[in-house]
């Protein structure tokens, strides 16, 4: 879809347009939509979503009444979407902060330093790419519990090994070259250096890399959620939205309707995000010839 | 092969936002049987390009227009098939870097074989005959054992050799070299300039390189390139000594040189003009102390082996 | 005891600015031992070019790079302006990297793509004065200016600029801490020609208004003759010839120095036919040939050249060789003369 040219000189070749831009921008305000969402929730709302009616269980979607139908408890399922929103972007946004934070700190801190030290952190980093993740979420709900604050934990300390392998990779690289080796000639820090050179060069790969994480911890949210190791019953939150229309789901199909479009909608959003930054970083890069 | 090669009126291409802009510009050029010649030029030139497009390998957004004969037959018109029967066969390639060019998960021997049994009838064993035949006319050393190793297994100037050798297999009416040597230490290249120079057997060669001295060290002919144009050529001694083109006296004067008194360089002040600059006139006039209204006005054609308004006489420094 | 034809230079000499003394530098690698530098003896004298000439495994990069102690030695001693400097910490260190400065190869990754020039030239100054940002770009502005390029460029980014401009700003760069000494790894050799010309005489123009020593670290020997006045010739690890450029050129002593100097492809039929054309490669330091490790490829080498390993002998005239025929192998330089 994409044309480069081969570059004939060291000059830069200014590229045609790649569609990436429209990309970039159409997910940007997407993702944007869906906070604005989340912020203004209430606004939203047809139904209180904490709101039982019993005698209102399991009523199909219609125009006149509930848009998405109500649930087993009579609740409004579309306004229990819409409060999903603040716990499932919440989360995401949480979980990929923390996750963002450790894996930054000791992809870089195994990328510079040498030797034993260097061996011990990347082990380490491997250790956590390699150790399950249920573990991690059921020791979290039993020592602290269910809710919002153990769930963004838990996708933290899930997410951050795959991030401190592509900041460590890339560190490596950026180490060795020649521009690193001169400030450290110029009699310059390593912790100048990092935050001079390496942090503004990861910026690209960090952004791709957080957009691509937060999508993935939507769904392993919803998939948390759905093994009961998740939100508490009853919150609003799309993954628990799932569990409880799978009993139901051959008598009140509209249940699942809801949260499944809100996960499809928010993670193709965050994905695209992802795809669009990384093209624009790509065809910056193909600019100037090696 | 006994037919000279001839170029007529290439022109090479690339699509720029506004619109298809040449790299090389309408070149033409005969390269006799057994000649060498250097194509020199520094970045920006063409010189690439125009090594690219005689063999039709050019990069696939790349428009060529012109006629590249060799023998009977128009590379650039030639359907894959035809291209594919020339290349490597009566035209071939060296190129700057042979790790990348060769194929590291193939020995010697059989990467070589399948080169001559492609374009020739032979059984394994001929084949083998000729591998060794080449392999020791260009000085490698212990052939038979070396035959079975694999890229990575020889040295840069080794493998250089082995890549001469793939081009001179098949008994071609031109080599084209790339900057063969860059990537070599001076000692290696040096055995290298040897053999380009006296082992390409009836093989034309045409070597493309930014260095006057490597060009001169090796061919008989030069070939000045700037900005996709041929500005001047003529035979080694010629351009060496009586430089018509200002672009060719400011490459010569540019060089350092063996010299007692150590004349400071005379370096051509300014850049080449980019792919997608608009030049009007000559394309060097920018950079050349002998321009004046004339040559902004027209470009010069290339006539009597020259394309300038202002030939410069008399010998160089 | 300096040839000084036509130039114009303040070398002081025996005023030793850096040196090197019995300097050995050497990496394992996966149980073999590298010795990429073995027992170098090396100076520069202030306002002095010396160059360092070698091919691959030579060891001059290495070498290059230990007297800025970018890379540590494994033995011997590195001497600044007379002081001990090879042990020193990063943190004591600090006067010695504010003199001794590097301009690297290759332009396009020495300098930072994503700053701009002013920060690019603004780093070391950051590094060691206090002061604003606006002082810092003022002097980035005269250093612009001084290598050549416009003052105003300061907000640009490195990655704008062409190959020949980056290795300006590299220059100016290297020279914002005002540094006595230049180490010079190939800095002309990424550039077209006729930009190699324009890097060259500003080299030599800074030279002359700063009175800096260069150590330049190059396999071209014509530049070599043109900018250093002394060379020093490597191979595997060891120096094999030492002497003025004048000197080595015109009367090579070891059989190395004249095959280096028979391999300048030739801009004349002469210099071309009596070619010395060594057999083999250089071979990988690692696995060193016994005696002398020139003698596997050496044209004249002898039945002692394989047992026993020549020192660094002087000559009466200075020169430094270390073979036990020095002399009897010559190349046949043409030299030019201008009018």
């Amino acid at each position: 879809m994409k044309k480069t040219l081969m570059p004939f000189t060291r000059r830069d070749i200014s590229i045609k347009k790649s569609t990436s831009p429209v990309i970039l921008k159409f997910s940007a305000a997407i993702l944007t939509a869906l906070f604005l969402i989340a912020i203004f929730q209430s606004f939203l709302y047809t139904v209180d979503p904490a709101f039982l009616d019993l005698d209102a269980r399991l009523l199909a979607p219609s125009i006149g009444g509930p848009w998405l139908g109500t649930d087993a408890l009579g609740q409004d399922v579309f306004s229990r979407v819409i409060a999903g929103f603040r716990w499932s972007l919440g989360i995401g946004t949480i979980g990929t902060t923390i996750g963002v934070l450790i894996g930054l700190s000791l992809g870089i801190g195994a990328a510079w330093s040498r030797n034993r030290m260097r061996v011990i952190l990347s082990r380490i980093i491997d250790i956590g790419i390699s150790f399950p993740y249920l573990i991690i979420a059921v020791t979290i709900v039993t020592v602290v519990g269910r809710g919002f604050w153990p769930l963004a934990l838990t996708l933290g300390l899930v997410c951050w090994p795959t991030i401190a392998r592509v900041v460590y990779a890339e560190t490596l690289t950026l180490r060795e070259r020649e521009f690193v080796t001169a400030a450290r000639l110029f009699g310059i820090g390593s912790f100048t250096s990092i935050v001079t050179h390496i942090l503004p060069a990861l910026r690209p790969t960090i952004q791709v890399v957080t957009a691509f994480t937060f999508a993935e911890l939507l769904i392993a949210e919803s998939g948390l959620s759905f093994l009961g190791l998740g939100a508490p019953l009853g919150t609003p939150t799309w993954g628990n939205m799932l569990n409880d229309s799978r009993t139901y789901m051959a008598q009140a199909p509209w249940m699942m309707l809801g949260p499944v479009v809100a996960i499809i909608v928010t993670i193709f959003a965050a994905n695209l995000l992802g795809e669009g930054l990384n093209a624009r970083e790509k065809s910056k890069s193909g600019r100037v010839s090696q | 092969m006994t037919k000279a090669i001839e170029v007529k009126n290439l022109e090479v291409s690339f699509p720029t936002p506004s619109g298809y802009s040449a790299v090389v510009r309408g070149i033409s050029l005969t390269i006799s049987p057994g000649e060498r010649i250097a194509i020199v030029g520094e970045s920006g030139s063409g010189k690439t390009m125009l090594g690219l497009s005689m063999l039709g390998i050019q990069p696939a957004s790349a428009k060529v227009t012109g006629e590249v004969i060799i023998g009977d037959v128009d590379m650039v018109s030639a359907n894959d098939a035809t291209a594919r029967k020339l290349r490597g066969n009566y035209i071939s390639m060296v190129f700057q870097e042979p790790l990348t060019s060769l194929n590291p998960v193939r020995t010697i021997s059989s990467q070589l074989t399948e080169s001559v049994r492609r374009h020739n009838k032979m059984s394994k064993s001929e084949a083998e005959d000729r591998v060794l035949e080449i392999l020791t006319s260009v000085g490698i050393p212990a052939p038979k054992e070396r035959m079975k190793s694999y890229p990575h297994q020889l040295s840069g100037g080794l493998r250089q050799r082995v890549m001469i050798a793939l081009a001179l297999i098949n008994k071609p009416a031109l080599v084209v070299a790339d900057e063969p040597t860059t990537a070599l230490d001076a000692t290696i290249q040096a055995q290298i300039l040897d053999l380009l120079r006296s082992g390409m057997g009836d093989a034309a060669l045409m070597l493309i390189t930014h260095d006057l001295a490597v060009a001169a060290d090796v061919c008989n002919r030069i070939v000045v390139m700037y900005a996709g144009n041929i500005v001047e050529q003529g035979p080694v001694a010629e351009i060496l000594g009586n430089p018509r083109h200002p672009y060719t006296r400011g490459l010569l004067n540019a060089i350092p040189k063996f010299d007692k008194a150590r004349p400071p360089l005379m370096p051509i002040p300014g850049s080449p003009p980019t792919i997608t600059e608009v030049v009007s006139g000559c394309r060097f006039a920018s950079r050349c102390t002998y321009a004046d209204s004339q040559c902004t006005a027209s470009e010069p054609k290339f006539i009597d082996n020259l394309a300038c308004f202002h030939p410069v006489v008399g010998a160089s420094k | 005891m300096f040839s000084s034809s036509g130039w114009s230079l303040k070398v002081s000499p025996e005023n030793k600015i850096l040196s090197a003394v019995d300097l050995s530098v050497s990496f394992k690698v996966s149980n073999a031992l590298l010795r990429a530098v073995d027992t170098v003896n090396f100076y520069v004298n202030s306002g002095e070019t010396v160059a360092i000439v070698g091919e691959s495994g030579s060891g001059k990069t290495t070498l290059a790079l230990s007297l800025i102690r970018s890379t540590q030695p494994t033995s011997g001693q590195i001497f600044f302006e007379g002081q001990d400097v090879t042990k020193l910490s990063e943190k004591n260190l600090k006067p010695f990297r504010k003199n001794v400065q590097m301009v690297f190869q290759d332009p396009y990754s020495s300098l930072d793509p994503r700053m701009n020039v002013g920060q690019v030239i603004g780093e070391p100054l950051k590094a060691h004065f206090k002061g604003t940002s606006a002082d810092r770009n003022e002097r980035a502005a005269e250093l612009l200016v001084s290598v050549g390029l416009n003052g105003d460029l300061l907000d640009r980014r490195a990655s704008q600029f062409s190959g020949g401009q980056r290795q300006r700003i590299a220059i100016a760069r290297a020279l914002a801490l005002d540094p006595k000494v230049v180490i010079a790894d190939e800095p002309v050799s990424a550039l077209d020609v006729s930009t190699q010309a324009q890097i060259v005489n500003l080299l030599q123009k800074i030279q002359e208004e700063r009175n800096i020593s260069y150590v330049l670290v190059s396999h071209d020997l014509r530049l070599v003759y043109h900018l250093a006045t002394r060379v020093v010739v490597m191979y595997l690890g060891k120096v094999v010839e030492e002497g003025n450029c004048d000197d080595v050129v015109a009367d090579p002593q070891h059989p190395y120095t004249a095959a280096l100097l028979s391999a300048v492809p030739a801009l004349d039929e002469a210099s071309r036919r009596d070619r010395i054309v060594l057999n083999g490669s250089p071979p990988s330091p690692i696995a060193r040939p016994t005696g002398c490790s020139f003698h596997p490829r050496c044209p004249i080498a002898r039945p002692e050249c394989a047992t026993q390993t020549p020192e660094l002998q002087s000559l009466p005239d200075g020169r430094k060789v270390a073979c036990f025929y020095p002399g009897e192998l010559q190349a046949h330089v043409s030299f030019t003369s201008s009018k």
